[in-house]
């Protein structure tokens, strides 16, 4: 029996061993996700340079569940993190670009008001 | 500055140890451009702005360049290298965001600053312009006040003037009434100056004819009584018609010499003349003259003709 139960569990290792060992990265799923969303509510979309990026990270996200469906959660880690890398510098991006233009329009205003006080 | 030199030269010994490190397995592209991120990054205004993220984006090279160091070129290895691009490049995107920020505070505090001195020298203006309409205000009531005076005066004046119209116009009735009752007067000294005397208006004046017969016996340069009551009613006609001056001449008819008839003409208009004069008429303004026959008005050879040249003429000049 117990030579039974040895060989059993050295067969399930080795079945896990064979299928990559690496656990579904659930959390990073969720972190990734997250990170997607807030940059398409952040104004990504809407910025040329960061809605490139964010269709990077959309196109990482989606790799990255065909991997876990696949199996390949090491691989799909790593996408993931790629992801997720891609969503934060998307929405940056367009805060970086909002932020721009919010500065150049304000120092805009202040030129043509000061122009049109002194006339 | 000093962390910015620090990162700097970590960066690079790093990537030196790593490529000794690795021998000869290349220095993967991905890992060289986290490199060149961070770099950019750190020359931006990320050092200054935001060293915090700097840091972060510092430490995810560190980790991709240690990972190089121990495992090469590898998954592994090649994901952190990406996610320290990313995070090299996040780093200067929120340098360049508080960058933008303060630009955005800055040109906002200048409209602040801008607007506050325009406020003021609106308020100064205002207060400027405010000023001068008390200014006006004041003129004009003063000017307001000038006028109502001016125009007080000119009502006085035009009550003084209408009041004058008033009393011209009295005077003028006044005077119209007089010449009325002057005239009524002297139609009325006419009309008893006509029971004893012709009247008639000539060129030389008002010329009246009393017949010598009523005044003088013949041959006489002495008054009648009826005589003088006649000459009273004259006088007092001349005096209420009023006269400039009275020429009194004397005529006879042709009989007689011219001389004796001139002296009693003469004698005879003189005895009238000195008869109205002790009834008040201006002795300065009256003479007498003889004219004798010379100027008869109707003829001598009869009876009635010599009676109309016996006479005596007052030729009154009126005023």
């Amino acid at each position: 029996m117990s030579k039974h139960f040895a060989l059993f569990t050295l067969g399930f290792v080795a079945f896990i061993g064979a299928c990559g060992g690496a656990a579904v990265p659930n959390e990073r799923v969720t972190s990734a996700t997250a990170a997607v969303r807030a940059a398409e509510v952040g104004g990504a979309p809407s910025n040329p340079e960061a809605s490139l990026v964010l269709k990077r990270a959309n196109d990482g996200l989606a790799r990255a569940k065909a991997l876990i469906a696949d199996g390949d959660n090491e691989a799909a880690d790593f996408e993931l993190q790629r992801a997720e890398a891609d969503a934060e510098l998307a929405l940056n991006l367009a805060r970086e670009a909002y932020a721009k233009a919010e500065a150049q329009a304000a120092i805009d205003l202040v030129t043509a008001y000061k122009k049109q006080s002194s006339q | 500055m000093a962390l910015h030199k620090k990162t700097l030269t970590s960066v690079v010994f790093v990537a030196c140890v790593g490529a000794f490190a690795c021998g000869t397995t290349p220095t993967p592209k991905t890992l060289l451009e986290a490199r060149e991120a961070y770099t950019e990054a750190a020359q931006g205004p990320a050092a200054k702005m935001t060293p915090a993220q700097l840091d972060t984006a510092k430490q995810a090279l560190d980790s991709a360049n240690r990972s190089f160091e121990e495992n090469g070129d590898d998954e592994s290895t090649l994901t952190l290298a990406y996610i320290a691009k990313r995070k090299a490049r996040i780093a200067a995107a929120q340098g360049e965001i508080a960058a933008a920020t303060q630009r955005r505070d800055q040109a906002a505090r200048e409209l602040q600053a801008a607007q506050l001195a325009d406020g003021d020298r609106a308020k100064k203006n205002l207060e400027k312009t405010k000023a001068e309409l008390a200014d006006q205000k004041r003129k004009a009531e003063q000017d307001i006040n000038e006028k109502q005076a001016e125009l007080k005066q000119k009502q006085a004046e035009l009550a003084q003037k209408e009041k004058e119209v008033a009393k011209t116009k009295q005077q003028l009735e006044d005077e119209k009434q007089a010449r009325l009752a002057a005239e009524k007067k002297l139609t009325a000294a006419m009309a008893s100056l006509a029971e004893i005397a012709k009247v008639k208006e000539e060129k030389r004046g008002v010329v009246i004819t009393i017949s010598g017969e009523v005044l003088f016996a013949s041959g006489k340069y002495t008054l009648l009584p009826i005589a003088q009551s006649k000459l009273d009613d004259v006088a007092k006609a001349l005096k209420d018609q009023g006269y400039k001056a009275i020429l009194v001449e004397g005529h006879t008819d042709s009989r007689g010499s011219a001389k004796k008839n001139e002296t009693l003409s003469f004698q005879r208009a003189d005895s009238v003349r000195a008869h109205l004069i002790s009834r008040g008429i201006d002795s300065g303004k009256i003479k007498s003259i003889g004219i004798g026959s010379s100027r008869p008005i109707a003829p001598n050879s009869t009876a009635e003709g010599r009676a109309n040249n016996r006479r005596v003429e007052l030729i009154v000049t009126p005023e």
